[in-house]
């Protein structure tokens, strides 16, 4: 199994960035987070290469570049090998549809409970990524 | 919340559990189904609430129940009959419930955590960021709404709201939000209702 050392978050919003965090604390993950408010400043992120994260969590709903924005400016690129999985409140068709343009690991919509939201957070820190 | 429910007959066990789970996820469940179980747990650990069948192994609960001091039992029968038997014997019951047990039975013995209570965890440094973060988020939102915007910007903004409408558990505005992003994602104007939910988002942020 591959080890999750290094998370990139690309969330925009506090509240759900504070969510992730206390869920993260509460399952006692041990990854390294870094957090990118938008695509743009992900895409900054990573073309510094200071830090190549082994799993990339991309919302979808987020200003300036959006998630698939994000995705389409990676595709192609060295970083499209990163493992990304999608983390949004959609759950539109038109989006699931779109995201399959993409090699992406997974599409999660974010659950509503916080119970469900913590277990499938564990369940993506304990699933095997494929490189 | 830390609920005890003591009970031998494993089918009640696994259907109170379910209905449990299922209806207060923020419960942590205990199960004791005999009397080793139950003095092994009880030594261990203190308990919100209690919920404890008549007879274990037919041997009524009380005789089990009897020595524990401060804490609240719920005594479940079959029978109608516990009322008396309650009179008979000293001990301090905060309430009684008769099977089969149905979910809106527990609700006045349950406390039910509202989700940011749950995601803070008695953590109240964490409660405090939490509250102000959503505020200035609901704030910021408010700001950004414009009426100009196409109908799938206003989808998109009202999906953001959605978030802490979600989160603060504003069950009705939920729904409005819900109905409100499918319209716009449809291209449907919904121009008086979007003024309407805003107004009402505003409140929400009054009421922080």
């Amino acid at each position: 199994m591959n080890e999750i050392e290094r998370v990139l978050l690309v969330e925009d919003d506090k509240v759900e960035v504070l969510k992730f965090k206390r869920v993260i604390k509460q399952l006692e993950i041990k990854s390294e987070f870094s957090i990118s408010r938008n695509g743009e400043e992900a895409l900054q992120y990573l073309e510094k290469g200071e830090i190549i994260p082994d799993l990339i969590l991309l919302d979808l709903n987020m200003p300036r570049m959006n998630g698939f924005e994000f995705l389409e400016a990676i595709k192609n690129t060295e970083f499209e090998r990163i493992p990304v999985v999608i983390l949004t409140t959609s759950n539109s068709d038109q989006d699931i549809e779109k995201s399959k343009r993409y090699k992406i690991q997974q599409y999660v919509v974010k659950p509503i409970r916080y119970e469900d939201y913590k277990l499938e957070m564990g369940r993506i820190f304990n699933r095997e990524l494929s490189v | 919340m830390k609920i005890l429910y003591f009970e031998d007959d494993l089918i009640d066990q696994k259907s109170v559990k379910r209905l449990i789970q299922k209806n207060y996820p923020q419960v942590e469940l205990y199960l004791a189904s005999n009397e080793e179980e139950f003095e092994l747990i009880i030594e261990k650990m203190d308990f919100d609430l209690i919920l404890a069948d008549q007879f274990i192994d037919s041997v009524h609960v009380f005789n089990y129940i009897k020595r524990l001091h401060n804490q609240k039992i719920v005594l479940i029968s079959g029978m109608d009959s516990i009322f008396k038997e309650k009179n008979d014997i000293e001990i301090d019951l905060i309430g009684f419930l008769t099977k089969p047990i149905k979910a809106e039975d527990l609700e006045k013995y349950i406390i039910k955590k509202s989700t940011i209570e749950n995601l803070a965890d008695g953590d109240e440094d964490f409660m405090a960021e939490l509250k102000a973060s959503i505020k200035s988020e609901i704030s910021k939102e408010i700001a950004l709404y414009n009426e100009e915007d196409s109908n799938e910007a206003k989808a998109n903004w009202v999906h953001k709201t959605k978030s802490k409408i979600t989160l603060l558990e504003v069950h009705e505005l939920h729904t409005k939000a819900i109905e409100l992003e499918k319209k716009l994602r449809n291209n449907i104007n919904c121009d008086d209702d979007l003024k309407t939910y805003l107004k009402a988002y505003r409140e929400v942020l009054k009421q922080l």
